[in-house]
């Protein structure tokens, strides 16, 4: 390569190194979360199980978060129907509303914004408690007392993630179609029979399936992400901050990406 | 004492053994040698303590023997049983023999005071709530604390009850071999010495073997039967309370005098 120059060369070659330095520890860190997330699911097929903690969790990440996942849900189902009608307005296509409204929300609002509600207020809190658990030495003080820290703290939110979140789409999927319904009925004149029989003629089941199975994921995601960075944070309250900052982060940008990836799966695009 | 690497056979009446035990841990690719074959015997019933600055590897040692930190080299046997062999998932069902207090307590932050100290048995075999108050307060009594504090949290307490509801917690389970870290880090003179106090009347009451690391000398010659020096990864120095001021060994001396 007689055309560079040594300084060049050297550049380009210090370039390399830190793109291959990058791309192994991404894979590091990618294979790390995996075998995180593997070694606490496979926990819950071997004794003891503690169901009272799962059932806690349960409590924690699904009542709990009833109230903010479901006024999400009201208001966006609301916006939506006020949105569609002035779009809709220009084709003379009014009458879709509730298509549209029912359509949207259970494929992809209801998931994701109950998601991203859960991830702002579950992964950080339970980054937090791990990571204060493990600086204050209560991790090894489960596991001075013949108590595997995985399965006693961390398969429990993780299981109680995956069952909670689609119940809370569920949820807000009513709710979503509900603010839509009282928008469209109370503010636009519409028929209030007429807009509940076209919402329920037009949503599919894979509709609703698509969007449970993706909130699942989403649940999956945001305890391993909350479990992730909270049982490998390093000492300190500096240290606790930034995992509890990245479970919400990675969380809320993996949300993002599986949506996309569960969307194209599910409807063959 | 120099820790050469020497063979030692198994004894049965060995609480605690430790054989060529090495551990380094790597920052930014530089290797930080923390403990370099270490070769211990502690046999049951004894009180060993183990002294040695800030950062010396006392905590990483006693974290190892606990089988919390994996160890690079070497063998460690808890009452004979050659526990660094075995896999970390199976090693933890083998831990109810074994108890440890930590320096900060670790206390439960989320449980009251009543199921930290029955934590260890209730995590187990279900307790009825009489049983566990039952059992909370006559292992609270035991460390000089009352029923009134029960239902009190973690973070309601000072520091030195923080430190007896834990040693509470520990007798609780009835160990035969038990780890003190730092047990009066922190504390008053008053309560270190109320925790000395404690160390030797629970151990005595356990028929306990007792394994502690500690910077304080008071501490150190109150309870133990026999104390080492850990300087620079290695044991330096091992002898009785009573030598100790007589010993010849400047890391030692430096030590006790605070000269550095």
């Amino acid at each position: 390569m007689k055309f560079l120059g040594s300084g060049a060369l050297l550049k380009i070659n210090s370039l390399v190194i830190s793109v291959g330095a990058s791309f192994l520890a991404f894979m590091e860190s990618l294979g790390s979360k995996i075998l995180f997330m593997l070694v606490a699911i496979f926990s819950v097929f071997s004794r003891p199980i503690y169901f009272r903690n799962m059932l806690k969790q349960f409590v924690e990440i699904a009542f709990y978060s009833l109230p903010i996942v479901g006024l999400t849900a009201f208001f966006t189902g609301m916006v939506l129907a006020l949105q569609s009608y002035v779009g809709f307005a220009r084709f003379s296509a009014e009458g879709a509303i509730a298509n549209v409204v029912v359509v949207s929300i259970t494929r992809e609002l209801g998931p994701v914004l109950t998601a991203l509600m859960v991830a702002g207020r579950i992964s950080g809190a339970i980054a937090a408690e791990i990571g204060t658990m493990k600086v204050s030495e209560q991790l090894d003080a489960l596991y001075t007392m013949s108590v595997n820290p995985i399965k006693y703290l961390i398969t429990p939110k993780i299981i109680a993630g995956i069952i909670a979140l689609p119940i809370l789409v569920m949820f807000a999927n009513i709710i979503g179609v509900m603010g839509g319904w009282l928008t469209a009925v109370v503010q636009l004149d519409f028929s209030s029979s007429l807009y509940l029989k076209n919402t329920i003629a037009f949503v599919t089941a894979l509709d609703i399936v698509s969007g449970l199975v993706k909130a699942a994921v989403f649940g999956l995601i945001i305890t391993v992400m909350g479990c992730y960075f909270g049982y490998f944070s390093s000492k300190g309250a500096m240290g606790v901050g930034k995992a509890t900052t990245n479970a919400v982060v990675v969380s809320s940008i993996l949300i993002f990406f599986f949506d996309y990836i569960l969307t194209v799966l599910f409807f063959n695009i | 004492m120099n820790n050469t690497e020497k063979p030692m056979e198994t004894n049965k009446n060995m609480a605690i053994k430790l054989q060529n035990v090495s551990k380094s841990f790597f920052s930014e690719g530089v290797e930080k040698v923390v403990l370099k074959n270490i070769n211990l015997e502690i046999k049951q019933g004894e009180s060993y303590v183990l002294i040695g600055g800030s950062g010396t590897g006392k905590s990483v040692l006693i974290k190892s023997i606990m089988g919390i930190l994996d160890i690079d080299k070497g063998d460690i046997f808890l009452d004979g049983v050659e526990v660094s062999k075995i896999p970390k998932n199976k090693r933890i069902k083998m831990k109810s023999s074994i108890g440890m207090l930590f320096q900060g307590g670790a206390l439960f932050d989320s449980m009251s005071v009543c199921d930290n100290v029955v934590f260890g048995i209730n995590v187990h075999n279900r307790l009825s709530k009489e049983e566990a108050k039952n059992i909370a307060v006559e292992n609270l009594e035991l460390v000089g604390l009352d029923s009134s504090v029960l239902s009190l949290y973690p973070s309601e307490l000072s520091g030195g009850m923080q430190k007896r509801v834990a040693f509470a917690r520990l007798i609780a389970t009835k160990p035969k071999i038990v780890f003190f870290d730092e047990p009066t880090s922190g504390l008053d003179p008053i309560m270190s010495n109320v925790i000395n106090d404690l160390i030797i009347k629970t151990t005595k009451y356990l028929g306990a073997t007792s394994f502690t690391i500690t910077h304080d000398m008071g501490s150190a010659k109150k309870i133990a039967d026999r104390i080492g020096m850990l300087y620079k990864a290695e044991i330096v120095w091992e002898g009785t309370p009573n030598s100790i001021n007589t010993a010849d060994n400047k890391t030692l001396n430096n030590f006790i005098n605070g000269i550095y």
